[in-house]
């Protein structure tokens, strides 16, 4: 299934804590308030991670659910991941390696997702 | 007749990443005690007269410059002068010893300590060396004929690196010894030294009661009663596990640790004096010092967030102080609550606030006429 509304990516800062993550949730919000968003955060940059961030990222993920968008993770840095784990929060987010993986995967149906990574596993 | 003594050098060049901060791994307690306590209790139990412990003054680690063991000797000495200080010690201690065993206190050692005597005699050496592994890795182990100063001065100014005379080395397990070694050089060392022990496969016992099978709980030890333990596992002194929360897979919470509500402890060490907020979920890891260690990723992080990882004060008249204000301001709280009906924080609730991040905005969305709506599938599991 194609679909020609844009995936937008957005970066997350190196450092997500009370003060950074509301100005952060200010930034997007335009972005959640479009209909349907197509959205990935990228953390490849965070180095600092609290609980306000995370806070963020579930009221990000509940306003898009809200509007039938969606939005995923992507590039996560090991601070983001190990934080993202120890708060049980990374099975509430589709989380993949690239940005690029996170972008085409709104273009295809979950299954064939699935299906292609697995392919690029057994290949490499 | 025999009387043996044992010098043991703690040198400040063996600290981990930042879970264990500047102390060596040597001081870092594991199931209640020390590798340092546990070596020197083995030398007293296998018949040491004198246990002197070298330390160096100089080092960044506040718990070694307030080096504190039972049954041993702490001699302090600085950087420059640590060696020629332990050249001292051996004088002194040769004067009425027949054999001084000298270690470099760098790994957890379980040695039989009179097979290493017995081997020394039986090849007449002036110093044995220990040998460990198939490939005859150096563990820093010797013991030298009192009379062999000349020889030992010489170890000693290598820095316990070279002999002046090769002799027969003892290698660990030559005579079939229940012998078990741990380097101590990475956290899955420190990891598996935990798990070795509590699954029983070295003679490490941790140190507490084991209130039942498997499970070993330190004096004035917290375990709240909805609480799941599961075999084996250990809990240190003064240590509370709050309400909900899960300790398994060989977990260890040191002492006065404090693990929160509904907080799972999977295959982890805790690491003394640490909290854990609640809603956690601790797998695989090694946490200390408001760093975790993943040992999956290899990796170590600082966490920054005192909701998440905190750590309790190290000082008893704090510790008083604080749960003296907690339980002060306990009453009122609950008073001013009930006056103005703001329902209380729950303790065990998760420092995430789920209720918010997920609450219904007063305005919804309006929905285009005609929308699909299909049920998804969220996250990757």
């Amino acid at each position: 299934m194609e679909t020609s509304r844009p995936v937008v990516v957005k970066r997350i800062p190196e450092r997500m804590n009370q003060t950074e993550a509301r100005k952060f949730l200010r930034d997007v919000e335009p972005l959640i308030n479009s209909d349907r968003p197509q959205i990935v955060f990228d953390l490849s940059l965070v180095r600092q991670l609290d609980v306000a961030g995370i806070e963020v990222l579930l009221q990000c993920m509940s306003q898009v659910m809200k509007r039938d968008g969606d939005l995923k993770l992507a590039s996560l840095s090991d601070h983001a991941a190990i934080i993202l784990e120890l708060t049980r929060t990374d099975r509430l987010f589709e989380i993949y390696e690239t940005s690029t993986d996170a972008a085409r995967s709104f273009s295809m149906f979950l299954p064939n997702m699935l299906r292609r990574q697995h392919q690029n596993r057994f290949a490499a | 007749m025999k009387s043996v003594k044992a010098i043991l050098v703690l040198e400040n060049n063996s600290a981990l990443s930042g879970v264990t901060g500047p102390v060596p791994t040597v001081l870092v307690e594991v199931l209640g005690k020390s590798t340092l306590q546990r070596t020197i209790d083995a030398l007293i139990t296998a018949g040491a007269d004198e246990v002197v412990v070298l330390s160096d003054s100089d080092s960044a680690s506040p718990e070694m410059r307030d080096l504190s063991v039972s049954s041993a000797k702490i001699v302090k000495g600085a950087t420059e002068n640590l060696w020629r200080t332990a050249e001292t010690i051996f004088t002194n201690c040769a004067e009425t010893a027949t054999h001084v065993f000298l270690l470099r206190i760098n790994a957890y050692m379980e040695l039989n300590w009179d097979a290493i005597v017995q081997h020394h005699d039986k090849y007449s050496n002036r110093i044995t060396r220990v040998l460990y592994g198939e490939d005859g890795q150096r563990l820093d182990v010797f013991l030298a004929s009192a009379s062999r100063r000349n020889e030992v001065a010489f170890l000693l100014r290598s820095g316990l690196r070279q002999l002046r005379t090769e002799c027969m080395p003892y290698k660990v397990g030559q005579n079939n010894e229940d012998e078990y070694i741990n380097l101590l050089e990475h956290e899955f060392d420190l990891r598996r030294l935990a798990t070795d022990a509590l699954h029983l496969t070295c003679n490490l016992r941790p140190n507490g009661i084991e209130v039942r099978p498997g499970i070993w709980a330190g004096a004035g030890s917290h375990i709240e009663r909805n609480a799941r333990l599961v075999a084996p596992v250990y809990v240190g002194r003064r240590a509370r596990i709050c309400a909900n929360a899960v300790i398994t897979r060989g977990s260890a919470v040191e002492h006065h640790c404090i693990i929160g509500s509904g907080t799972v402890v999977e295959n982890a060490t805790v690491l003394p004096f640490t909290k854990l907020g609640p809603g956690l979920e601790v797998c695989h890891s090694i946490m200390g010092q408001r760093h975790i260690f993943n040992l999956q990723r290899n990796l170590s992080t600082p966490i920054q967030d005192a909701r998440l990882v905190d750590q309790v004060s190290t000082n008893v008249g704090k510790r008083i102080l604080d749960s003296t204000a907690a339980l002060v301001s306990f009453m009122p709280r609950q008073i001013v609550n009930s006056l103005f009906g703001t329902p209380p924080k729950s303790a065990t609730a998760s420092p995430i606030n789920y209720a918010e991040s997920f609450k219904t905005p007063d305005k919804q969305p309006e929905l285009t006429a005609g929308l699909a709506v299909a049920t998804r599938r969220y996250g990757n599991q």
